[in-house]
């Protein structure tokens, strides 16, 4: 052998070494002639266990039959070239490689030998296989799975797409994907684009595509970049989810919230209420509201359960124009059931309804009429069972009021009744409580007729020059006379308080100077009483000088009546912080605390078991509405066996 | 020296003479009217020196009267006093009746200088 032939070797056998490829020569008995370091890293066996065995140890049997037809081949020409097969491991683990055989000849060109190199493709197969896991999925998969190319044309579709937007994979690829998007929201598409060649992926993004049959489908979008080996971004992936059915069911949950919400609200707005025709116009508007129905109307029955007297009261989603043209609801075939309060008549089409067109003259909806054809009404009975109204719904398309409506309206109707009995009876305590009015108001002016004729001609007979027990007694008379107008007088100012009608004449004036003329007064007409007076001077009010008399005197004159053993009456009055405190203090027996949460209350007297005070209950009343109608308060500290001060604060002018 | 005249319009028999009992001792001549239809007679007949005028009547309402006679020139300046047991100062006042005003019951020797004072 030359040097140079030897140089050769030496550099063959090199290369044999540090191949990473598994080289194996075998003779054509397929016995293992050489055997290099990547064969025994692949296969687990050294050089020296193999030398001598065959090749057939390195493959299941199946393949044996394989290996020889290749051989064959090999000898008679042709070649082997990146043939797949599987190998076996020491470990009898299967790796699946490509074969390339190449035939070892000696000096005559004669083929001795086949050397084989056998590449493992385990990790391209895996990839393979993977791709297959992943085509399955995709193709599995019910979203729709779309890629596209940057320019938008579509490369793949999978049965999902085929699905969800009704185009076939043969009809969508290769077209533009604007095949899916509605022209308005063409600029979307350029901002997915945008951010995908941003490298950004777009997740979740809602929106509305366009299916095959030209129905619109709200989808959710997740789109990502393909990129190629480089990592270049070539295209888009993009997984449209048809949320339709999500979408719809999460506005069926919101509205069914709404309805509740409305639901709940109705009940606490109309129990409030207590004007019949605020009620009825809150019960229509959120009927109407809740049934979805395109306009609704009460008819509220105020006269009687006759059958004809129903009066259009309120409606909802129309003008009253709409229905001022129309006399009222007869009691025809269709509207029977609910002035008769039968039940409910829903109709999806209520002019295919046996009982429609039955009546003369209209034979139907009068001419002009709002075109209804889903029907809904609902008879409003009264606790007592009466039919006090009726509640119709309409709408020109059919079929849009379900069982879920009805049951609706039917809760409303009954709640709308409560609340038209307690206006009822509202209204007819207000009448009976006028009229009462009206009688105190009477009777007061009957009473001060005789008082006055009475009273006049005693003071005519007081100034004769009376003597002992005459002008005693003529004395007495004129001071029970006095009293017995101040009654009159509280019985006629209550009738005023009532009906709200209690006038004022508001002026500037000195409190304390008033306080101070009164208790001069009653330092004359009670005498053995002391009343000391502790009075801020200059105690300017705005208020009605009269009336602002008549709580004082009234507070005085309680503090004598009720405390007959009090010594003395404090009455004092200052100006503190914007406002002027009045107190007026006995030393009496005192309230109870039960007591004074009821002493301001109309008609109440203090119940005394030691003695007993003539009067009608009234005088606190009226104190504390004066005192409310100038802006302040009033209050009574007392504790039982200590008498008692009743103070009132008014605002300083 | 002639009494001063004081025309009453009162349906109350009672109250009636009672005031013309107290203006009588004062020195004055008193006509009393129980309706509006004799009051009327009587002004057409003569005028006083002082209308009183009651509120309700039987026929009639002295609010109404009290604005007749402060717009008609003839009876204009002659001085009016209303009475009434349920009306106060302010609601003859709101009625348009500028006039002195003296609620029943009353005190008669206050009743008698109200009307000493307009003549």
């Amino acid at each position: 052998m030359d040097t140079d032939s030897l140089h050769e070797l030496f550099t063959f056998k090199s290369i044999f070494e540090g191949l990473e490829d598994a080289v194996i020569c075998h003779d054509l008995d397929q016995n293992i002639s050489n055997w290099n370091p990547a064969a025994e890293r692949l296969f687990g066996y050294t050089k020296k266990e193999m030398m001598g065995k065959t090749i057939f140890s390195l493959m299941s049997p199946e393949y044996h039959t394989e290996q020889e037809q290749m051989i064959k081949d090999l000898l008679q020409g042709g070649a082997v070239n990146h043939f797949y097969t599987v190998r076996r491991a020491r470990t009898g683990k299967q790796i699946p490689v490509f074969l390339t055989l190449s035939p070892i000849r000696d000096k005559n060109e004669n083929i001795i030998g086949v050397s084989q190199i056998v590449r493992n493709v385990t990790k391209e197969k895996e990839t393979e296989q993977q791709q297959a896991v992943w085509s399955a999925i995709i193709e599995g998969s019910e979203d729709a799975v779309i890629s596209k190319t940057l320019d938008g044309i579509i490369i793949t579709w999978n049965k999902g797409a085929e699905n969800i937007f009704g185009y076939t994979e043969k009809e969508a690829i290769g077209k533009h994907i604007s095949l899916l998007i509605a022209p308005d929201r063409l600029a979307e598409e350029d901002r997915i684009i945008a951010s995908i060649k941003r490298g950004e992926k777009v997740d979740h993004y809602q929106t509305v595509r366009i299916r095959k049959d030209g129905a619109e489908l709200q989808v959710s979008l997740t789109v990502s970049p393909i990129r190629d080996g480089d990592g270049e971004i070539i295209g888009a992936s993009k997984i449209a989810r048809d949320i339709t059915a999500y979408i719809q069911a999460e506005q069926a949950l919101e509205k069914k919230a709404k309805q509740l919400l409305i639901l709940n609200s109705i009940g606490k707005n109309i129990s409030e209420k207590l004007d019949v025709n605020a009620i009825l116009q809150k019960v229509t508007d959120a009927t109407t509201n809740l049934t979805g129905a395109a306009f609704g109307a009460f008819f509220y029955n105020k006269v009687n359960s006759e059958g004809e007297s129903y009066m259009l009261y309120t409606l909802s989603g129309v003008p009253r124009e709409a229905f001022a043209e129309f006399p009222m609801p007869r009691n025809t075939a269709v509207f029977h059931a609910t002035f008769s309060g039968e039940g409910v008549v829903r109709a999806d089409d209520i002019t295919k309804d046996p009982r429609y067109g039955k009546n003369d003259p209209h034979f139907g909806m009068p001419k002009g009429h709002l075109p209804v054809v889903s029907y809904l009404a609902v008879p409003v009975l009264s606790s007592s069972g009466t039919v006090i109204g009726g509640l119709f719904f309409g709408h020109p398309q059919p079929g849009v009021f379900l069982e879920e409506h009805e049951d609706m309206v039917v809760n409303v109707a009954s709640q709308a009744a409560i609340a038209l009995d307690n206006s009822k009876l509202f209204e007819e305590v207000s009448e009976l409580s006028r009229k009462k009015d009206e009688f105190i108001a009477l009777a007061a002016h009957e009473l001060k007729t005789p008082l006055t004729s009475m009273s006049g001609f005693l003071q005519i007979l007081q100034k004769n020059d009376l003597e002992g027990i005459n002008k005693m007694f003529v004395e007495k008379s004129v001071r029970q006379l006095e009293k017995l107008t101040v009654l009159v007088n509280d019985l006629f100012d209550i009738s005023k308080v009532q009906a709200g009608k209690l006038q004022f004449n508001f002026e500037l004036f000195d409190l304390s100077l008033l306080i101070e003329e009164i208790c001069e007064t009653f330092k004359h007409s009670v005498p053995g009483r002391e009343f000391i007076t502790v009075l801020e001077p200059r105690l300017i009010v705005k208020g009605d000088k009269m009336r602002m008399e008549q709580v004082i005197t009234n507070l005085v004159a309680n503090a004598v009546k009720y405390a007959p053993g009090s010594p003395k009456i404090d009455i004092t009055a200052a100006g503190k912080q914007n406002e002027i405190i009045v107190c007026v203090k006995d030393y009496g027996p005192g309230i109870s605390r039960e007591n004074q949460a009821y002493i301001f209350t109309q008609f109440y007297r203090v119940t005394n078991d030691e003695h007993h005070v003539s009067g009608l209950g009234l005088g606190l009343y009226i104190t504390r509405e004066i005192i409310k109608r100038h802006g302040g308060r009033i209050w009574v500290e007392s504790e039982p066996g200590n008498g008692a001060s009743f103070i009132f604060a008014v605002p300083q002018a | 020296m002639r009494g001063k005249v004081v025309y009453v319009l009162e349906d109350d028999a009672d109250i009636s003479d009672l005031i013309a009992y107290i203006l009588c001792e004062a020195g004055y001549n008193v006509e009393q009217c129980g309706t509006v239809r004799k009051f009327n007679e009587v002004v057409t007949r003569s005028l006083p020196d002082i209308f009183i005028l009651d509120v309700l009547l039987p026929d009639g309402n002295g609010l109404e009267i009290c604005k007749q006679l402060r717009t008609d020139p003839v009876t204009r300046n002659i001085p009016v006093l209303m009475m009434s047991a349920n009306k106060t100062r302010r609601d003859i006042e709101s009625f348009g009746c500028a006039v002195d005003f003296i609620s029943k019951p009353f005190n008669i020797d206050h009743f008698r200088q109200r009307v000493d004072q307009y003549v």
